[in-house]
């Protein structure tokens, strides 16, 4: 060891960050990045540290799913691209804006300026409302938001989404999804999901009132759900139950870019990993496609996923650049450990 | 499970990448056991070596592993690699108490059940990682929460903030070290107690064995 290593290990570390800080940035040439790939081949301490502040960068990014953010900090995406296209005084724009939403939605949408929030295929985002309240957005989602002086409604129209409810006794918070109105209490805080014709609300925090259209032979139904209930809607009919802490929890992984599964079979798990990833995942064999698994990815990392898959369940991963497909391996050796 | 495409990847391309996805298995399997491993280590280790080093050593011998494909359990892979090392060390000793060799093995590594996961995705690592942003000093604070939190870009903040993107790219590096060095460490707080049941009485049993 050299005299002093804790001084030389903080020199490393620096070094590391700085490169971590960096590459984030993105933009780095192919020089930087092969000078990068020299020093860390120079010595393995120089991998650790570079990996740790790796580890330390993804992980907080689940500080953005607890920010308070101000209002008006996140300013709606989507408006300001149409303002800008358009070329024309932001004013003008926003009543025109305006009335476009009214011809289009009808009467529901009658008053007020709606705004229209999206996010792409693997893409999450925040949202301040002007009311105060937050949504979390989770990939593939639209949502379109009315606020006025008397009233705020919501519409999920395709994907997944938190709401956290700024409480407002003047004016209830209603979000619809399908045939479905799920209206928020004080400070209530609701998952909503969209997906294959079925609607499932999941109840964080406070309490929610759902009501729609799946009571028994389609007749109109309303139900109350409290913090930790999960209630299902759709074609199949109305359920809810409790869920355990665990089972949220999983469920909410995705504000923080995360799939856990536990227990979930393989074609779901493909299913759940192909929500986030423009190249998918086909399980190519059924033989697998009813194996159980478990265990925590990021929602990005496809080939992580793969190569667990090999490791630990016998299933061979093969990568076209496209798609990836899954079938069952060769009897495997045993693992060393 | 990657294929070349066109088979002309020369070989430089070919080390970096298996570099690299090495680099990705120590980030996402060990890495994340690292408070396990310190806290690990602190019970198992003579009690004159610096636990920092310690912790140092094994992980750059396990980021070297060059058989890191057929490890099947990172947990027993960390502890074997940090049993062994203490081995190491302690029959470079002349007297080796002979109830702290026996102690070395009763001591467990893992709760069984409680993995890698769970250390990742737990309540009290969003917790610490709120105290640890709110703990920066109030310019590096506003910068990473800028970064982080509002996803802008250095260039943006610098000019929000009216900084240079260099001052900008340093209060992101000691920000992101001081949160590394938080989470690499968070055993040493609150978390501890859903980990140490058993341990703890190992060391406490060691204690008493030595008086």
């Amino acid at each position: 060891m050299t005299p002093d290593p804790k001084a030389q290990r903080d020199a490393v570390d620096k070094t590391a960050a700085e490169w971590v800080v960096r590459l984030a940035t993105g933009g780095c040439s192919e020089a930087q990045k092969a000078s990068l790939e020299a020093w860390l081949a120079a010595d393995p301490a120089h991998e650790v540290a570079f990996e740790r502040a790796n580890l330390a960068w993804e992980r907080t990014e689940r500080l953005r799913a607890l920010a308070a953010v101000e209002p008006g900090r996140a300013a709606p995406e989507a408006e300001r691209r149409r303002q800008r296209s358009w070329k024309i005084p932001a004013r003008i724009a926003a009543a025109v804006a305006a009335s476009a939403a009214v011809a289009g939605g009808g009467l529901l949408w009658a008053w007020g300026p709606t705004k229209a929030y999206a996010t792409a295929v693997g893409e999450r985002r925040v949202v301040v409302l002007d009311d105060g309240s937050r949504v979390e957005m989770n990939t593939d989602t639209r949502l379109e938001v009315r606020i006025s002086p008397t009233g705020r409604r919501a519409r999920l129209v395709r994907g997944e989404a938190l709401f956290e409810v700024r409480s407002d006794p003047r004016r209830s918070f209603i979000v619809r999804a399908q045939d479905e109105e799920v209206k928020g209490g004080a400070k209530a805080a609701f998952n909503l999901r969209l997906a294959q014709q079925t609607v499932k609300v999941l109840v964080v925090d406070g309490q929610v009132e759902v009501r729609g259209r799946s009571g028994p032979e389609g007749r109109p139904f309303e139900s109350r759900l409290t913090a930790g209930a999960l209630g299902t809607f759709g074609a199949a009919g109305a359920a809810a139950r409790n869920t355990s802490s665990g089972e949220a929890e999983r469920a909410l992984a995705w504000r923080y870019g995360a799939i856990i599964l536990s227990g979930e079979s393989l074609s779901e798990a493909a299913a759940e990993f192909n929500r986030y990833n423009v190249k998918p995942i086909v399980v190519a064999d059924p033989s697998i496609a009813g194996l159980r698994l478990g265990g925590y990815f990021k929602q990005a990392d496809v080939e992580g996923f793969a190569r667990a898959l090999q490791t630990g369940f016998g299933v061979k991963a093969v990568d076209t650049g496209k798609a990836i497909y899954l079938s069952r391996a060769a009897p495997a050796r045993r693992a060393a450990f | 499970m990657v294929t070349d495409e066109d088979g002309r990847d020369d070989c430089v391309s070919e080390t970096v990448r298996e570099n690299q996805e090495r680099r990705a298995w120590f980030r996402r399997e060990i890495l994340p056991l690292e408070p396990r491993l310190r806290a690990y280590l602190r019970r198992i280790a003579p009690r004159d070596v610096d636990v920092d080093d310690l912790t140092h050593d094994i992980l750059v011998r396990l980021i070297s592993t060059p058989g890191w494909r057929q490890v099947g359990s990172p947990a027993a892979f960390v502890r074997t690699t940090a049993r062994n090392l203490v081995y190491d060390l302690l029959r470079r000793r002349r007297v080796v108490p002979i109830d702290f060799v026996a102690d070395l093995e009763s001591v467990e590594f893992l709760d069984p059940g409680a993995d890698a996961e769970t250390a990742l995705i737990g309540r009290d690592e969003l917790r610490l990682l709120s105290s640890l942003v709110e703990g920066l000093p109030p310019q590096c604070r506003r910068v990473f929460t800028l970064r982080k939190i509002d996803g802008l870009s250095p260039r943006e903040i610098a000019e929000r903030l009216g900084l240079s993107v260099s001052t900008v790219e340093k209060h992101l590096v000691k920000a992101l070290r001081i949160c590394s060095e938080g989470l690499a460490r968070r055993t040493d707080g609150h978390t501890a107690a859903t980990h140490d049941t058993r341990p703890q009485s190992a060391a406490r049993r060691r204690g008493q064995d030595r008086r």
